[in-house]
């Protein structure tokens, strides 16, 4: 395997990809735990796609990567693999995101077994009518837990505001409607064009010895064969730069009011790699509306925030989405307060340089857990195509200059919000 | 690792030992036997000390100290070990060789000076941090019932006993909020300086001389206190048949809580056994109820069991349509019994003692979850990793089966809403 050294974490990173295309990824570390991970390049986004043999663009029932995942674990000797796992005392479990489906499990006994089960499993999918149909009523009560969180509820409702024409803006796991639909044909089409080695990739991180897992892997899949030529031709629609709906406003059953406010940018045209212009960006937020802002302090004075606003963000191929949530009685104040804030985009090179120590030191936080150094991973691979050896060295070069450069590119006109606001009972 | 404690006298101060981490963590546990009215000043009393300080006299100021000291990790808890309320206070930090030269004592300092020398003037907080850290608890007060699962287990508590301890809100009540002012919360931290027991925790990679003098110099805590007390919580009343509580709420799914009171258990099934049966009845997506209620009937997405030892109580939980409670409930009830007429397999037993061990194997990849294992040694008498990992091997299905009938189900509370079926049919 091939090794690079993540600077500045003292850890070693191991790489190489197989004949079929699998890409593997080790980072040994020096503690008990062992962390893998197997994933797709296939999530809730990747709903309009050419199946492998045919021709004509599909569209899928939206929420089917998720579905499939839930079934991806029946099997058709009806082991089950939670049971298996179990009995080599490992925990198992898998997960599904806009852009990855993950298969995963952690333990620190019987490690070759687990991780050729992993494969074994994931690469024998077994979808009849019957086990299909099982797992509507379970999946609607996962969805049914998601409506009643008004963090989730927000958070949707703040997507499928803020986009209008691209899958971004659909939830994860469907809805009641669309995952009625899903059928045995529609899971094993999105199953062999998407869950092909060559579009899959995996990440252990922890106490292990990287030949060792590269040898278990080759081994496992030199044993069986894929189609030779992968290519996927997924749609993405043309994205515009205003969002769907400017307001709305839900009730539910909640005391305290909840708004997310989202701001919708354009960065295609910036001339910086784009995760570097996703972390100024968040930088910069952090800077105005943070809990070292003046905007806060003011906001906490007022009795308008309790407690920080959550930033976070969603980037698609085009757009950066800031979604700013927070739970407040005056919901309407705060969203007057949060644009007066950004009329003024000046930034200090001592707050730059603060907040500069947040990032590097976040970096230097993440690389003591496993879990989070197999997520960093996975995210750069998905996102970036590789793994950035040198995050370090390239957050300590950002500067205030850049900074600025970035913001005063950026157009602050497409905005948007979202309100829950209580029942009136 | 290198384990040390030192019995200071008015306190006990904890070094652990180990390059293992980049950082260094420290935590301070002040506990004392819970009163249902002091509940809310604890809370208050915890958040209000993060807000600001004597020299960091705003939130603002202090967060930016924060940034500087490269982002500790500040956090503060309030919660309930059976009789004992346990407030703590930790910050995480990088070590200074990944960082600079003097962020140890820097760091330390910081923490100590937040705990031990708030915005206090004439006897009284600062009222600008007291009025924003009351707005902040009473804001969690009126919407605790938002998080629906932590509500619905509440109320399980508070349907199965009101007088015990058990049902005591760990968040407090919205009613002692209105009677605490600077002046009160002042004097009551006063108190839990004190008269409250405390132990200090650091782990990581430091010189523990150096340590334990500068915790001596920036602890200004001097009276003796008395020994704890048990922390166990006994039950006084078992019901023969389960008291069952359905409250309706504009929700979509319901949530059913079902609370078991535990017999007389012996000390080693307090440890172990428990979390054996657990494991077995819902531990996991392996477990009986997993692979009952959810994957053989689609009656739920989450559905599980958790011990609490310390309390004495099995908690089941199941996310539901409301249509199915009734079939929800008899398959729980199934199970269990299945368990008491011994219908599991010893795989069942080695799987449960499998996951244990590598549990325990894992907590040492943490330093809280390291922290926490001489936490429930030093109070609840639980064992050390080491003689854990051995003695979960003495388990045997005799032992669980004999357990299984000392879970006496005793609460069945149902946070009802919408059936799916019933929205369907409305236009």
């Amino acid at each position: 395997m091939q090794k690079k050294t993540l600077l500045n974490l003292n850890l070693e990173l191991y790489e190489d990809k197989l004949s079929n295309g699998l890409e593997i990824y080790v980072v040994p570390k020096n503690v008990n735990g062992i962390y893998a991970t197997f994933s797709t390049k296939f999530g809730s986004i990747h709903n309009t796609f050419v199946p492998i043999g045919e021709e004509e663009l599909i569209t899928v029932p939206n929420g089917i990567a998720h579905f499939l995942e839930h079934k991806v674990f029946e099997q058709e000797d009806e082991t089950d693999p939670f049971t298996f796992f179990s009995e080599r005392g490992a925990d198992a479990n898998a997960n599904t995101s806009q852009i990855k489906t993950t298969y995963l499990f952690s333990g620190t006994t019987f490690f070759k077994e687990n991780l050729n089960y992993l494969f074994d499993y994931v690469q024998s999918p077994y979808f009849t009518d019957e086990n299909v149909e099982k797992e509507k009523g379970i999946i609607e009560q996962e969805i049914l837990m998601y409506q009643d969180d008004p963090f989730s509820r927000i958070y949707e409702q703040s997507l499928f505001n803020s986009f209008v024409k691209i899958s971004h803006r659909l939830p994860i796991a469907g809805t009641i409607e669309t995952i009625r639909k899903i059928t045995k044909e529609d899971l094993y089409k999105c199953y062999n064009t998407f869950y092909h080695p060559a579009n899959m990739f995996v990440v252990v991180t922890g106490n292990v010895n990287p030949d060792e897992v590269y040898d278990i892997i080759k081994t496992n899949q030199e044993k069986k064969s894929f189609p030779s030529s992968f290519k996927t031709v997924i749609r993405h629609n043309n994205e515009p730069d205003h969002v769907f709906k400017k307001e709305e406003i839900l009730e539910m059953n909640v005391t305290i009011p909840k708004i997310a406010f989202n701001y919708k940018f354009n960065i295609s045209n910036l001339n910086y790699l784009k995760r570097h212009i996703i972390n100024y960006i968040g930088l910069f937020f952090d800077i105005k509306l943070g809990l070292t802002s003046s905007f806060y302090e003011k906001m906490q004075n007022d009795n308008i925030l309790t407690s920080g606003l959550e930033i976070s963000y969603i980037e698609t191929d085009k757009h950066l989405l800031i979604m700013l949530f927070a739970d407040t009685k005056e919901p309407e104040k705060l969203i007057e307060n949060i644009q007066r804030e950004l009329e003024n985009l000046e930034i200090s090179e001592e707050e730059f340089n603060r907040k500069k120590k947040l990032l590097l030191s976040s970096y230097l936080y993440m690389s003591d857990n496993i879990y989070q150094i197999n997520h960093k991973i996975m995210n750069n691979i998905v996102k970036e195509g590789e793994v950035i050896t040198d995050a370090y060295q390239e957050y300590s070069n950002y500067n205030v200059q850049e900074l600025n450069d970035i913001i005063n590119k950026l157009s602050f006109e497409h905005h948007n919000y979202v309100i829950i606001k209580p029942k009136n009972n | 690792m290198k384990y040390k404690k030192y019995p200071i006298g008015p306190y006990n101060l904890h070094i652990i030992n180990t390059d293992k981490f980049k950082t260094i963590t420290i935590f301070f546990n002040f506990k004392r036997k819970i009163v249902k009215e002091e509940i809310t000043y604890r809370n208050i009393l915890r958040d209000i000390l993060f807000q600001s300080s004597k020299k960091y006299p705003t939130s603002r100021l202090l967060n930016m100290e924060i940034q500087e000291l490269y982002d500790i990790k500040l956090e503060n808890r309030l919660h309930h070990s059976g009789h004992y309320s346990m407030i703590s206070f930790s910050g995480q930090f990088l070590h200074e060789k990944y960082t600079e030269e003097g962020m140890i004592d820097k760091s330390i300092a910081f923490l100590c000076e937040l705990i031990f020398t708030p915005n206090v003037s004439n006897r009284k907080f600062d009222s600008q941090t007291f009025i924003n850290s009351k707005n902040h608890i009473k804001e969690k007060l009126e919407s605790y019932k938002e998080d629906l699962k932590n509500y619905s287990f509440q109320r399980m508590f508070e349907v199965m006993d009101e007088k015990s301890v058990i049902s005591y809100r760990p968040i407090g009540y919205l009613e002692d909020l209105e009677k605490i002012n600077e002046s009160n919360l002042y004097k009551y931290y006063e108190n839990v300086i004190k008269s409250d027991l405390l132990d200090i925790f650091v782990i990581g990679d430091v010189d523990n001389t150096k340590i334990k003098n500068m915790i001596m110099e920036k602890v200004p805590v001097n009276t003796l206190k008395k020994p704890s007390k048990s922390h166990y919580v006994t039950h006084k009343h078992y019901r023969k048949r389960a008291r069952k509580v359905i409250e309706d709420d504009d929700i979509n799914q319901s949530r059913l809580v079902m609370g078991c009171k535990l017999d007389k258990l012996t000390d080693f099934e307090k440890k172990y056994v428990g979390a054996v049966y657990s494991f077995i009845l819902g531990g996991g997506p392996d477990s009986k109820l997993f692979k009952t209620v959810r994957e053989k009937h689609s009656l739920c997405y989450s559905v599980n069991s958790n011990i609490r030892t310390i309390s004495n109580l099995l908690i089941i939980y199941a996310g539901i349509d409301s249509k199915d409670f009734e079939k929800a409930e008899k398959l729980i009830r199934k199970e269990m019994k299945n368990i008491e007429n011994g219908k599991f397999t010893e795989e069942d037993i080695e799987k449960a003692k499998l996951t244990y061990y590598n549990s325990c194997k894992e907590i040492l990849d943490s330093p809280y979850n390291i922290i926490n294992t001489y936490v429930s040694y030093e109070y609840l008498g639980m064992d050390l990793l080491e003689e854990r990992m051995k003695e979960i091997n003495k388990v045997t299905k005799d032992m669980v089966i004999k357990f299984s009938k000392k879970v006496h189900l005793d609460t069945i509370y149902l946070l009802k809403g919408d059936s799916l079926d019933a929205e369907k049919n409305t236009p």
